[in-house]
């Protein structure tokens, strides 16, 4: 029987969210094609973001000046010969930013791509130059962080949780599809997954120079006069290699051949489906994060005598890992499930 | 107004702890008309505290029968405990924003000090569309424009653009506090034009001018530290707590707290002749534990104190994870790597703080934070003396139960009675550290210093050789004389040949380092693990 009040010293990860809210950021001269109230579908265009974006300076007739107020487009509408004339004169299309002495700063976007709704939702708020919020219909598999781009595609179980992808895995039978990646993947399977099509990875965990390196990419594929279809990678948990945790794989598993979305704020996996039945783990499941035990899973059973370590005395708890057989653990050492 | 947490029929109490990594939870009870403390205990940060208070009474009741009963103490009882509670939450984003690199760089280093992490930007590295997207961002939560006075012709011609930028930004964001300080100040009309009036609540713009031609450092300092934390946090409470706790032991204290997020360095003294004490602080968001993202400096700055790890990018992964799951892995290999970054942190902080070293050095440094809390006191004390090359003696204690943070919530005169009560449970002593300074570069082997110890139970004569440094078994409470006495230009203190320091015992006793100032490292990274292992691997060779 679970003790609950002992079972609540543990941090609790939670595992799905329902109908969270995403945020898509937009910089000033980004232009967002739809308002709040709009509904959206999978593809739906939300938004054109600049690849590349400059200041120009423009001198406003007193007027168009005193009308226009910071984050609205320029030039302003109007109709007529000053609707001509502001064609004329104006320079290309912007947002207006701040005056100073009768003339305008204007954020001229350059090189505009689309950014696509991953998933179904409704629009709940659009702030010009910063972002757009959408609540988002299905459920969130949260993850610890996305790099790269919000995607869509069919989940394809491509290593078991404890594996590592190898690149020579990933063929062009993959293109279009997001991957689950096991436990951990190197620098050379995610060049062969971008160059194959291959849309997205989920992965347990990811080093930092593998991040620093797939960021340093992006970066160039932006800069890309030339541009390559968007990527993204869900990192579930953290930089140092681990397993990834059972009842996150049990989903992922759970998922295989549905169509998902990968999503950076909140970094999450979106499951449209209503019908996917996602197993939840029992309330005294538990994961070990750190210790000589680290990605070991088992069941909690009862507080244990503190342990003296440094200077304090740290709270453990007895743990049942099957094998390895029943074990004291320090509290911050484990992971419960919601 | 909130009822008083200390009255005089308050028999128990709560004192909380929420920091960003770890929740603390201690109980304090009145026994003999005098508060003491009971217990403590410490979970990840999101643990529910009712489970932590009910986990804590629990013990009480297995260790101490009849104590619960004593104080009343029910462990079915659905009354919630009188609670001290003090938060430390993470610190928000401050935009600074100047007319040049140069006064850029003078503007950051003092809105560090506030307890902001600092996002820069100036002319030369950032566009107006920049600037402005980021100060639209949301987590951006207020901007301090800055500019010399008169400003310098590097940023004379960008001034007017600053202030019209951030006015147009405030008509998006109304609720974005703005700091104008020096030259920027005089253009605070520029604010008042915007037809914010009938907006509920628009944040405030303070104009802050300089004054005769000064700087108006310590008044931008306090208006960032009021927007950021308008009734104040745990770490504003901490170094309220370091005046209280100076007062109560009569002595010089500094307290240096490095949390997750942040680091908080207290200097304060005692009262004397009717004056009252006096105490200065700082907050620094980049002296936290874990950088918020793990770059070459900050990577750098933990391997500096590392002895284990030679590879950058596996420190690099374990910071990252660190500020991911900061109380997960925390004895062990963990606990190292917490002391290194422990120490990194207060490298920084102390950087960041140069007008505090000013003054007689501290008779007292209390830690506190998770960094030093796994760690062998040993080694937390020797890692203290490895960063802080001060020469002289100095006791070294540790905030165990955290229990700064909850009192400093207190008003005056109950956290001056409290900490009068509980110095002598709150404070874990560590022991002593007397560090040897040496007139000329001191040479491993070369006939040191000669030490003598005399006091309670105690009565030894050590030889310090250059480069090393002597364990002394010295029991917490108990108190001795060293007597440093050199012949060969070794000095403690400013050109003393033989200097007695009063020192007191700890769990680690006293530490006599003889290993020089300032502590010189080979510049090689293998080399420098190598000496800072020989130092430090003896220290945690016996499992704490």
């Amino acid at each position: 029987m679970t003790d609950a009040a002992g079972l609540a010293l543990i941090a609790a990860r939670q595992l799905v969210v329902d109908g969270p809210e995403a945020w898509f950021p937009l910089w000033p001269g980004d232009h967002a094609l739809v308002r709040e109230g709009d509904t959206v579908e999978p593809g739906t265009p939300l938004a054109e973001r600049s690849a590349a974006a400059r200041t120009s300076i423009v001198k406003a007739a007193a007027r168009e000046a005193a009308e226009l107020r910071p984050g609205d487009r320029w030039p302003p509408a109007a109709v007529g010969e000053a609707g001509r004339r502001l064609a004329r004169e104006s320079g290309p299309p912007g947002e207006a930013l701040f005056a100073v002495g009768g003339r305008w700063r204007v954020a001229v976007a350059e090189r505009l791509e689309t950014v696509e709704a991953p998933a179904r939702g409704v629009v709940t708020r659009v702030e010009t130059g910063s972002g757009l919020c959408i609540r988002l219909a299905g459920r969130a598999l949260l993850g610890r962080s996305l790099l790269g781009d919000p995607v869509r595609g069919p989940l394809e179980i491509a290593a078991a949780a404890h594996a590592e992808l190898r690149a020579s895995a990933i063929d062009v039978g993959r293109a279009g599809a997001i991957l689950f990646a096991g436990s951990h993947v190197d620098g050379v399977a995610i060049t062969r997954a971008r160059a194959t099509g291959v849309r997205g990875i989920v992965v347990a965990s990811l080093g930092s120079t593998v991040r620093r390196d797939l960021a340093a990419s992006e970066h160039r594929r932006r800069a890309a006069l030339h541009r390559s279809a968007w990527f993204g990678m869900l990192i579930l948990d953290g930089a140092l290699r681990r397993p990834t945790a059972g009842p996150l794989a049990a989903i992922l598993e759970a998922l295989a051949g549905h169509e998902v979305a990968l999503l950076a704020d909140p970094p999450a996996l979106i499951i449209d489906d209503p019908t996917v039945q996602l197993p939840m783990p029992a309330d005294d499941h538990v994961r070990v994060l750190g210790g000589s035990f680290a990605g070991r899973e088992g069941r909690w059973l009862e507080p244990a005598a503190r342990r003296a370590r440094g200077s304090s005395d740290v709270a453990a708890a007895i743990v049942d890992l099957g094998t390895d057989g029943r074990v004291s653990v320090p509290l911050g050492d484990l992971e419960r499930f919601v | 107004m909130a009822e008083p947490v200390v009255t005089p029929t308050a028999r128990v109490i709560t004192a909380i702890d929420a920091g960003a990594a770890t929740t603390s939870v201690a109980l304090l009870g009145r026994l003999a008309n005098r508060w003491r403390l009971l217990g403590s205990i410490a979970a990840p940060a999101g643990v529910a505290e009712s489970a932590l208070i009910a986990r804590l009474i629990g013990e009480l009741e297995v260790a101490e029968l009849g104590l619960g009963a004593t104080l009343g103490l029910d462990p079915a009882s659905t009354v919630p405990l009188r609670t001290l509670r003090a938060e430390t939450p993470a610190p928000p984003t401050l935009v600074v924003l100047a007319g040049s690199p140069r006064a850029l760089e003078g503007a950051r280093r003092v809105a560090t000090a506030t307890g902001w992490r600092v996002v820069g930007a100036q002319p030369e590295s950032h566009d107006p569309r920049d600037v402005t997207g980021l100060l639209l961002r949301p987590e951006v939560r207020a901007v301090l424009i800055a500019a010399s006075d008169p400003p310098g012709a590097d940023e004379r011609s960008s001034l007017d653009d600053l202030a019209a930028l951030v006015a147009a930004v405030r008509l998006r964001r109304p609720g974005l506090p703005v700091v104008l300080s020096g030259a920027m100040a005089a253009r605070r009309r520029r604010f008042d034009r915007l037809g914010l009036d009938d907006h509920e609540d628009p944040a405030p713009v303070i104009a802050i001018p300089s004054a005769r031609g000064l700087e108006p450092t310590e008044r931008v300092r306090s208006a960032l530290e009021a927007i950021r934390a308008p009734a104040g946090d745990g770490r504003s409470a901490i170094a309220r707590s370091a005046v209280a706790l100076a007062a109560a032991l009569d002595r010089r204290v500094e307290v240096l707290d490095i949390g997750l997020n942040a680091g908080l360095r207290a200097v304060a003294d005692p009262p004397t002749g009717g004056e009252p004490g006096r105490s200065a602080s700082i907050t620094s968001a980049e002296a936290g534990l874990a950088p918020f993202e793990p770059d070459d400096a900050s990577i750098d700055g933990v391997l500096a104190w590392a002895t284990r790890w030679g590879d950058r990018h596996r420190i690099g992964d374990r910071l990252h994870d660190l500020r991911l799951m900061p109380w997960a892995d925390a004895t062990g290999i963990g606990a190292r790597l917490r002391l290194a970054a422990a120490a990194a942190a207060i490298e920084r902080l102390v950087g960041h703080s140069d007008h505090l070293s000013a003054g007689p050095p501290p008779d007292l440094v209390v830690l506190a934070g998770g960094g030093f809390a796994l760690a062998p006191p040993t080694a937390v004390a020797v890692t203290l003396a490895d960063v802080l090359r001060r020469p002289g003696g100095v006791q070294v204690a540790f905030d165990h139960a955290r229990l700064l943070g909850p009192i400093g919530m207190l008003p005056d005169v109950e956290r001056q009675t409290m900490l009068a009560d509980l110095a002598d449970d709150l404070l874990l002593p560590i022991g002593s550290v007397v560090v040897v300074a040496h007139a000329a570069r001191p040479v491993r082997g070369e006939p040191g210093v000669r030490v003598q110890v005399v006091g309670d139970g105690v009565g030894l004569q050590l030889e310090v050789g250059a480069g090393t440094i002597e364990l002394v078994e010295l029991a917490p409470g108990d108190h001795a004389i060293a007597t440093i006495e050199t012949e060969t230009g070794g000095r403690l203190g400013p050109d003393a040949r033989r200097v007695s320091v009063p020192v007191s015992g700890g769990v680690a006793g006293l530490i006599v380092d003889g290993r020089g100032i300032p502590l010189r490292l080979p510049a090689r990274g293998d080399d420098r693990r190598a000496a800072l292992a020989a130092w430090h691997d003896p220290l945690w060779a016996v499992p704490s």
